[in-house]
């Protein structure tokens, strides 16, 4: 079996999770992502996965491989959950008009679908504080990307250590905060430009005062690939017993799958502002 | 109150003995022993009162600016060892304590070794860009901003690990796809 259909068996695998335990209603809101997120914490905890071909509600006439239900997806679809209520939550309170009122609606549907999410109050809690963190920053116009970015790894952080024993819960501390950050970077920056011209809140903007020329675009990149960087080093340190393929497609997705596609959009979005210059001019 | 320098006819910049030399000329020139049959000897008086203190004010001004260099180099030299320590949180605590108009070149290289040690690269990449830019001669400084550099280069210069298949990973594939999904990811800032 190739990484791809392992991983493509993971993501349906995770779907099915998310049906069984949040809903169908909360199956919307999977992203690979949180695949990267179960398969990670598969790996800390030593997960047999199983991979069959299935039909599903969503692709009724082809089989497709899927990885069949464990804990680790089990436990991802209660994070994600959770992550996207309390994301709702937040876009409620930021946005205006009718984006307020989508919010607002659909973190009631979230809110119903965290409801089945059991036995993490906990963890919630954590999660809840560490995501009003950052929206506190956001609120005082913090100018520090590094920052910004710290309380989003640390909500990873939290929800990917939850219940583990000291060892692997201090690596996959580590693995969480690194991906957080790298995640949080990565998504700053190619705003970048969106939210200059919208005056949305953007640490890069402040901390760069608007001006993304060569050498800044250089400093921005070189931060996300030192972060990136430091999560490979993190990965390295699980022992991944089980299944190689998992090593093989964590350390893919970590070291040249967030980088490519963060490259590739970074440099679309700023290949669109030069045109849109060029053009006025 | 008239600038000392001004009144000496120096540059502030100028050494020591620069100072001294001017001091002594000026001295001689105005002393009261040359006027002691000029009607004039009042304002010569007044004339080497003014030297006198530009002379002592500026020596004041030296020797308080001396000790406040003497001080700050004892102060980082402290940072310093709680950086090799290894206590990143005690160096991060004295260095936010130094006044903003004292933070020079060494003050943002060690801001910038404390950043780095939490992982805030982005945040310790400008502060040794802030360290080289105010003494670009500084070999030390130099090498922090260009370990950085280096390092992100060599992770950004690999190439991918899984079997290539026309030209380019299978990984790299779903991998791709899962990372754009993580760049218009829910949970970044602004959208």
């Amino acid at each position: 079996m190739s990484e791809y259909e392992f991983y493509r068996g993971a993501y349906c695998g995770l779907c099915a999770a998310m049906n069984r335990r949040t809903g169908a209603a909360s199956s919307v809101t999977l992203s690979y992502d949180m695949v990267f997120f179960a398969l990670v914490r598969g790996a800390l905890t030593g997960e047999r996965y199983i991979l069959k071909k299935k039909r599903c509600a969503v692709h009724p006439i082809k089989k497709r491989t899927m990885m069949l239900a464990n804990n680790a997806l089990d436990y991802t679809a209660q994070i994600n959950a959770i992550l996207v209520y309390y994301k709702f939550l937040d876009d409620a309170a930021d946005e205006h008009g009718a984006k307020k009122l989508a919010s607002r609606a659909l973190s009631a549907v979230a809110g119903g679908i965290k409801k089945r999410t059991q036995g993490l109050g906990e963890l919630e809690h954590g999660v809840k504080a560490s995501l009003s963190e950052l929206a506190a920053l956001e609120k005082e116009k913090c100018s520090s990307p590094d920052a910004a970015a710290e309380t989003f790894g640390k909500t990873l952080a939290i929800c990917l250590s939850h219940g583990l024993s000291e060892r692997k819960a201090r690596i996959a501390w580590e693995i969480g905060r690194h991906t957080g950050r790298a995640v949080y970077l990565a998504d700053a920056a190619c705003d970048f430009w969106k939210d200059k011209k919208s005056g949305s809140y953007n640490p890069f903007v402040l901390a760069l005062g608007g001006e993304m020329g060569e050498a800044e675009a250089q400093s921005v990149k070189n931060a996300v690939l030192l972060e990136l960087a430091a999560l490979e080093r993190t990965l390295a340190l699980i022992d991944y017993t089980e299944f190689d393929l998992t090593r093989e497609c964590v350390m893919n997705v970590a070291s040249f799958g967030i980088k490519n596609a963060f490259f590739s959009e970074f440099e679309k979005e700023k290949s669109n502002d030069k045109s849109l210059h060029s053009a006025r001019d | 109150m008239t600038n000392p320098y001004t009144v000496l006819g120096i540059d502030p910049n100028a050494t020591d003995d620069e100072v001294k030399k001017a001091y002594r000329e000026l001295a001689k020139k105005y002393h009261p022993d040359n006027y002691s049959d000029s009607p004039l000897a009042d304002l010569a008086e007044e004339k080497m009162k003014e030297i006198n203190e530009a002379y002592d004010s500026i020596q004041r001004m030296r020797a308080e600016s001396g000790a406040r260099h003497a001080h700050n180099s004892y102060m980082f030299a402290e940072i310093r060892s709680y950086i090799e320590a290894g206590d990143f949180y005690e160096a991060g605590i004295r260095l936010d304590a130094v006044k903003q108009s004292e933070r020079g070149a060494e003050w943002f290289y060690l801001k910038g070794r404390v950043n780095e040690s939490r992982g805030f690269f982005f945040e310790a990449a400008r502060c040794y860009d802030t360290a080289c830019a105010m003494e670009p001669q500084n070999p030390e400084y130099r090498e922090a901003a260009n370990r950085l550099q280096r390092n992100a280069q060599s992770y950004d210069g690999r190439r991918a690990a899984g079997t290539p298949v026309g030209g380019c990973s299978v990984c790299d594939i779903c991998a791709g796809i899962m990372c754009l999904d993580c760049c218009c990811d829910c949970m970044g800032p602004g959208c």
